[in-house]
């Protein structure tokens, strides 16, 4: 691993996260309403001339009055000092709700990627080394549905099937993992098994097509003729260097299940950061929105500098061209 | 022979007996027990003063009491809760209310009128915004004042017919003076000091919120649960799934089942009673006069004409609701307009063969090749469908519209500000079960729900000269010719139906009376568990 290639690795990250804080601070402007009018408008009980004064009250109240780049600006600044604002609405500072949710939404994705990596590898490794017998079909098969199904449906259908076959769902009150890791499991593992069985497909046929790949390369041939036995040939020395790009798409996907979380969360009820986040976005609390997207941005960067470092370490001819 | 039937008529009144007997033990209350039920999403902010989110009324009802309150056993009636009587002076102008004595807030510390004021003066503070009871009491209520520790007096602007009605609001509650110093809002859960039946036990953010039994309430003997635990449930299929493993036992409130939800929840569980209620909500089709095509008042009536209410709501609300209907009578009861008159009334008698001549004849009229327009519609619920369904009916009358949806938040924003030329389903739930609700929200001029701006003096002159009429009679024929006006005139805002759906409470779940809006009687302080 050359030190230029990670300098330059750690240079870029900086930029990318100040280009991902303005990303985040525009867009949210861009939606259609802001709290003032949604809080006004949506109740549409008072007189339309106490309306606009509340609405122009409340714009005031928080600091919305203010140029876009003056408010950007005081944003970032607190933003260093760990000091993310108000939330709007839950009236209490956002770095609360952050050491409140982030933990229970990086606690469903290590899950998420422990299931997922579980069963993925292994099916993808039969399935290269049975290629093109009954089992590589239906894993195949499993792979392509996993795919197809949106982590929604797989969702509820778990919850369907569930409340169908054993009468049973998990449980509704979120006990933590320090509390109790047995009630802890027994609602997360559900929400963790549907975003796995997707996550689970394109590793699977990623293990597979770089298994295949790799045991016809001459080294695995050369292992054959020395009279190495085939479990040896495949876990000691193909599987090792076919996981590479596994790696790298694992530290890809890990980013993303935070954003993608949300779903899985309102409808398992699971009190983390997706759902807070759903909550933030439907009601304009630019504060909330903008210190977890921003941290959901970090993460993904984050891991991704670490797959990239990582992948330079477990082959030193990645560096920097 | 005469034996025989001797013994059959004793033995069938032993069994008679013994039934009533059993019913009667089975009727008695029983203490212990912890209620679950769910909340729809999660309230966050916790002011029940300074919010209208039903989640905040459903989070913090058992907690507070009010002055006066719908009475939980009937809850079509008004009855005392602080106060144990009042009085009103012979101009109505002045009400007198003595409060109990002995009452405590939660913290230990007594209960006097100064909270009454220290609340009530937070809520009329012209600059503090209270959307359901600051709303409802701001354009009444002169003044509030103690009279000594025990006896507050509510001051009016006017002798207001409503007054009462919405002072027993849910959203009316009395908070302690000290909890407002300290805290300055209601918005933390360490600020949830109540007198009611349930203590603010905890609040865990997006799962769950729980009460437990205050021992020290005010009513000896009540209330009967331990406690009431609302599991925050946010999307649909989970509130299913909950209801059909047995973890929620009542679903009242909103948003209310489907038809075919309730089939389902019939088929998994012989243990509820499912039943079809109103939910206190008109459904609107909304246009805007303020702007082309719909400021012709022309294309207004046409459009009104060309709706089917009645294919609406069997279509739409799966055949729950009231059609037609300005106001409900099964909420507001002869202050509505007869059904029987508002049926055979243009737009919505049937078949609809005239109505619908009429409106293409006024749409070729001003629009000889039709009339395009582009239709808004938030994308909540089933409101795109039903916009499908609205777009379809218009379109033979010769108006085609494109769908135009927003996020549910994006469109209050663009409906607020006007800018759209149709809104094809807007519901709005009312704020109080008196009539007046309907037309201070969505018909007058100034109403905060008149999103289409439709002004007509002679709906505010009558909706005001109801509001302060005392006589119940003449108020009533007040409100039979706003309604009679309103449904002849081209309004903004097309009543299509008043919205109803399904509910089901737990066998073992007693003495719950849901009320006449989803606000009210959510404090469970006479609920009871049966074995």
């Amino acid at each position: 691993m050359t030190g230029r290639y990670v300098a330059r690795r750690l240079l870029l990250f900086a930029p990318t996260l100040l280009s991902a804080s303005i990303l985040i601070f525009v867009l949210l402007r861009l939606v259609p309403g802001d709290i003032a009018e949604i809080l006004v408008y949506q109740t549409g009980s008072e007189s339309s001339a106490v309306q606009e004064k509340q609405i122009r009250q409340l714009r005031a109240e928080l600091g919305l009055d203010r140029p876009v780049v003056v408010q950007y600006v005081a944003w970032l600044g607190a933003a260093f000092r760990a000091d993310f604002g108000q939330s709007y609405s839950q009236k209490r500072p956002v770095i609360e709700i952050l050491k409140e949710r982030v933990p229970r939404s990086l606690e469903l994705a290590l899950l998420t990627i422990l299931i997922a990596m579980l069963w993925a590898v292994p099916l993808g490794v039969v399935s290269a080394v049975r290629q093109n017998t009954w089992i590589d079909y239906v894993v195949r098969v499993l792979s392509i549905s996993g795919l197809s199904l949106p982590i929604f449906f797989t969702g509820v259908l778990i919850l369907y099937l569930l409340v169908r076959l054993f009468g049973w769902l998990p449980p509704l009150e979120f006990v933590s993992f320090t509390v109790s890791p047995w009630e802890n499991l027994k609602q997360l593992i559900w929400p963790a098994l549907a975003q796995a069985y997707y996550i689970s497909a394109p590793i699977t046929r990623l293990t597979r097509s770089q298994l295949l790949e790799v045991i016809r390369q001459d080294y695995v041939r050369t292992a054959r003729a020395k009279g190495l036995g085939e479990r040896a040939i495949v876990y000691r020395h193909a599987l090792s260097n076919s996981l590479l790009p596994v790696v790298t798409f694992v530290g890809w996907w890990g980013g993303r299940l935070l954003g993608g979380i949300v779903i899985v969360e309102i409808i398992f009820s699971v009190p983390g950061m997706g759902s807070a986040l759903a909550s933030a976005v439907s009601q304009r609390d630019y504060p909330a929105v903008q210190a977890m997207v921003f941290v959901m941005a970090l993460v993904f960067l984050t891991l991704n500098l670490l797959v990239d470092l990582l992948y330079a370490w477990l082959d030193p001819r990645i560096k920097y061209a | 022979m005469r034996a025989l039937l001797s013994i059959c008529a004793v033995a069938i009144a032993a069994a008679v007996v013994l039934a009533a007997g059993g019913a009667a033990a089975q009727d008695k209350p029983r203490y212990g027990g912890v209620l679950n039920w769910f909340d729809y999403g999660d309230p966050g902010r916790l002011d029940v003063h300074a919010e209208s989110p039903l989640v905040v009324q459903q989070a913090t009802a058992g907690v507070y009491s009010g002055v006066i309150h719908y009475d939980p056993d009937d809850p079509s009636k008004i009855a005392p809760d602080l106060a144990e009587r009042w009085t009103v002076s012979p101009d109505g102008k002045t009400y007198t209310f003595h409060l109990r004595k002995g009452v405590t807030w939660h913290d230990g510390q007594p209960f006097s009128a100064a909270d009454v004021k220290a609340s009530f003066d937070r809520i009329l503070h012209p600059d503090f915004k209270s959307p359901k009871c600051g709303a409802a009491l701001k354009p009444m209520v002169a003044s509030v004042e103690v009279q000594d520790p025990h006896t507050v007096q509510f001051r009016l602007k006017f002798a207001a017919a409503p007054f009462l009605g919405n002072l027993a609001s849910s959203w009316c509650r009395v908070a302690a003076k000290h909890v407002l110093e300290k805290y300055g809002d209601l918005n933390a859960p360490d600020a949830q000091i109540g007198t009611g039946p349930f203590r603010f036990k905890r609040y865990e953010r997006g799962n769950l919120i729980e009460w437990e039994r205050n021992k020290d309430y005010f009513v000896r003997g009540l209330p009967y649960l331990d406690g009431v635990r609302q599991y925050i449930l946010v999307g649909g299929p989970t509130q299913l799934a909950a209801a059909k493993a047995g973890r929620v036992m009542l679903w009242d409130a909103w948003p209310p089942m489907k038809k075919t939800q309730a089939d389902e929840l019939a088929r998994a569980r012989t243990d509820v009673d499912i039943y079809q209620a109103s939910i206190n909500t008109i459904y609107l089709l909304y246009m805007n006069t303020q702007k082309p095509p719909f400021s012709n008042p022309d294309l207004r009536r046409a459009v009104s004409l060309a709706l089917d209410r009645q294919e609406l709501v069997a279509k739409a609300l799966e055949g729950a609701g009231v059609p037609c209907a300005l106001l409900d009578p099964k909420l507001v009861g002869d202050f509505a307009l007869p059904l029987e008159e508002v049926q055979k009334l243009p737009g919505c008698r049937q078949p609809k063969d005239a109505d619908l001549a009429e409106a293409k004849r006024l749409v070729e009229k001003h629009h000889p090749a039709g009339l395009e327009i582009e239709v808004a519609v938030r994308t909540v619920g089933n409101y795109v469908d039903r916009a499908q369904l609205v777009l379809a009916q218009l379109r033979r009358v010769g108006i085609r519209g494109t769908l135009k949806s927003y996020e549910s938040a994006a469109g209050y924003a663009v409906f607020g500000k006007g800018e759209f030329t149709m809104i094809a389903a807007q519901d709005r739930s009312m704020d109080t079960p008196d009539p007046e609700s309907l037309f201070s929200v969505v018909y007058s001029t100034n109403a905060g729900s008149n999103y289409g701006r439709w002004a007509d003096p002679k709906v505010d002159d009558l909706a005001e000269r109801a509001l302060r009429e005392s006589s119940r009679d003449k108020r009533k024929q007040l409100y039979w010719e706003l309604q009679r006006h309103i449904l002849a005139s081209p309004t903004a805002a097309v009543p299509i139906a008043w919205v109803e759906g399904w509910f089901f409470v737990d066998k073992k779940v007693r003495g719950y009376k849901p009320a006449l809006t989803t606000y009210d009687n959510n404090t469970f302080m006479k609920v009871w568990l049966a074995e």
